[in-house]
């Protein structure tokens, strides 16, 4: 019931990024909801926990778009690295723990590029666009996240205790 | 409580090392196609469709709204352009309908064979992009029940929007010409030079093998050549934005700026095939 409960709110959350928040891009880069999700779940919970809800919201992301199995791999070792720094770097105080969505961002976008070029063989785009959007999706999604901090500290409270 | 903190992590691991043999094996050639998800995604898709119509439907709502009370102050004088539009292209089809006529007569003349080649364009909405800032996909709300099928072009009334790479039964998948993976044969509608336009995630597109030698201009337009089978001849791509030639190179390096305005694409036409 509690994994139902869990798997429902990130298809909710998927349907938010693909209909509405992908269209309110800055300079065509987007935020992006899943991996501030598994961010701040693993910096509340730990690595164990951060890693199995970044592997639910890649599995999601891979089974309705996007590539194979990639977004599966890097959220869930994105969700256990967040959750590893989080008791050894980030502490557990709020600010802080929001810092963590600016690493992540940084984490996930060297990771999904490694994995694009190297396992799928995918053309990238040229390394001034990749570092300006970098920038752009860090800076979005560290300022989203204290919109979400509050919603899955609450949600995932009440997911889990019950 | 040690022991079981130091089971679940090792638990993490084998998992981690589980997850990266499933990437590499699932690239194997051999192997590509078996791939699970690719059989479960449009059922998946299906499953999807209502609830992203939903969504679409409840943010074109209230973004449409308050577009329209902010366009309501100008709204009599774009009436009014509009219609001056409208007998302009009035115009133009009467004429058109002139030149295509004494074309057909000197065609049959001259004894030559055209292509009956007379798209059908099928109207259809965006309903969902990529979560993902690597791929600049949409979702539109017409799949294979509408008759469409991969790699059909996509266009809309600026110009080359993309090509459809999957299709469900109610939805498809468009690649847009920004994403880096996607190629176009285009020409330089004032020269003729050809190249093949890709995409660069963000910004203007970039043309590769463009010959050293070829007159392209800041200015130029840029059209497909319709040297394959996905997309028709003479569709708009593009305005050429710069050009870096250097003496030692064979190709010069070409930017062009979309005709479509991506960010702000809400209807195409798919031609079906």
């Amino acid at each position: 019931m509690k994994i139902l409960k869990i798997v429902l709110s990130i298809i909710l959350v998927y349907l938010l990024q693909v209909t509405i928040v992908s269209r309110l891009s800055v300079f065509g880069v987007k935020a992006d909801l899943l991996l501030i999700i598994t961010t701040l779940f693993a910096v509340t919970y730990g690595a164990e926990d951060g890693f199995l809800m970044g592997l639910f919201c890649g599995l999601v992301q891979d089974m309705f778009g996007g590539s194979f199995y990639m977004h599966s791999l890097s959220k869930a070792l994105l969700g256990f690295l967040m959750g590893t720094f989080k008791e050894s770097v980030f502490g557990t105080e709020e600010g802080v723990a929001l810092t963590a969505v600016s690493v992540a961002t940084i984490t996930n976008f060297i990771m999904e590029a490694i994995f694009l070029f190297f396992f799928f063989g995918r053309p990238l785009a040229s390394p001034l666009t990749l570092i300006i959007a970098l920038i752009i999706s860090c800076l979005y999604n560290s300022l989203l996240a204290p919109l979400f901090y509050p919603i899955v500290k609450f949600t995932s409270r009440l997911v889990m205790e019950q | 409580m040690y022991y079981y903190e130091r089971g679940r992590r090792k638990g993490v691991y084998l998992w981690i090392v589980v997850l990266i043999l499933i990437v590499i094996i699932s690239n194997v050639p051999a192997v590509k196609g078996l791939r699970p998800l690719r059989a479960v995604r449009p059922i998946a898709n299906n499953i999807l469709f209502p609830f992203k119509y939903v969504f679409n439907a409840a943010y074109e709502g209230s973004t449409s709204g308050v577009r329209y009370f902010f366009r309501l102050k100008g709204i009599q004088k774009e009436n009014e352009q509009l219609k001056n539009e409208i007998k302009e292209y009035k115009a133009n089809i009467v004429l058109l309908e002139g030149l295509s006529n004494e074309n057909q007569k000197l065609r049959s003349a001259l004894y030559y064979r055209a292509k009956s080649y007379i798209p059908r364009l099928l109207p259809a909405e965006i309903i969902g992009r990529s979560g993902s800032n690597w791929f600049n996909v949409i979702e539109i709300n017409r799949g294979s029940a509408d008759n469409v099928a991969a790699d059909s072009a996509v266009i809309n009334d600026e110009g080359l929007v993309g090509r459809v790479f999957e299709v469900s039964q109610y939805s498809s998948k468009v690649l847009l010409v920004t994403d880096p993976s996607s190629a176009v044969s285009v020409l330089d509608a004032v020269t003729g030079d050809m190249g093949i336009a890709s995409g660069n995630s963000i910004g203007p597109l970039k043309i590769k093998y463009l010959s050293a030698t070829a007159a392209v201009k800041v200015g130029d337009k840029i059209i497909t050549s319709g040297m394959s089978d996905i997309f028709p001849k003479g569709v708009i791509v593009g305005i050429v934005i710069s050009v870096n030639k250097k003496d030692y190179d064979i190709f010069q390096k070409v930017d062009v700026n979309p005709a479509v305005n991506f960010s702000r694409l809400d209807k195409v036409f798919v031609i079906a095939k």
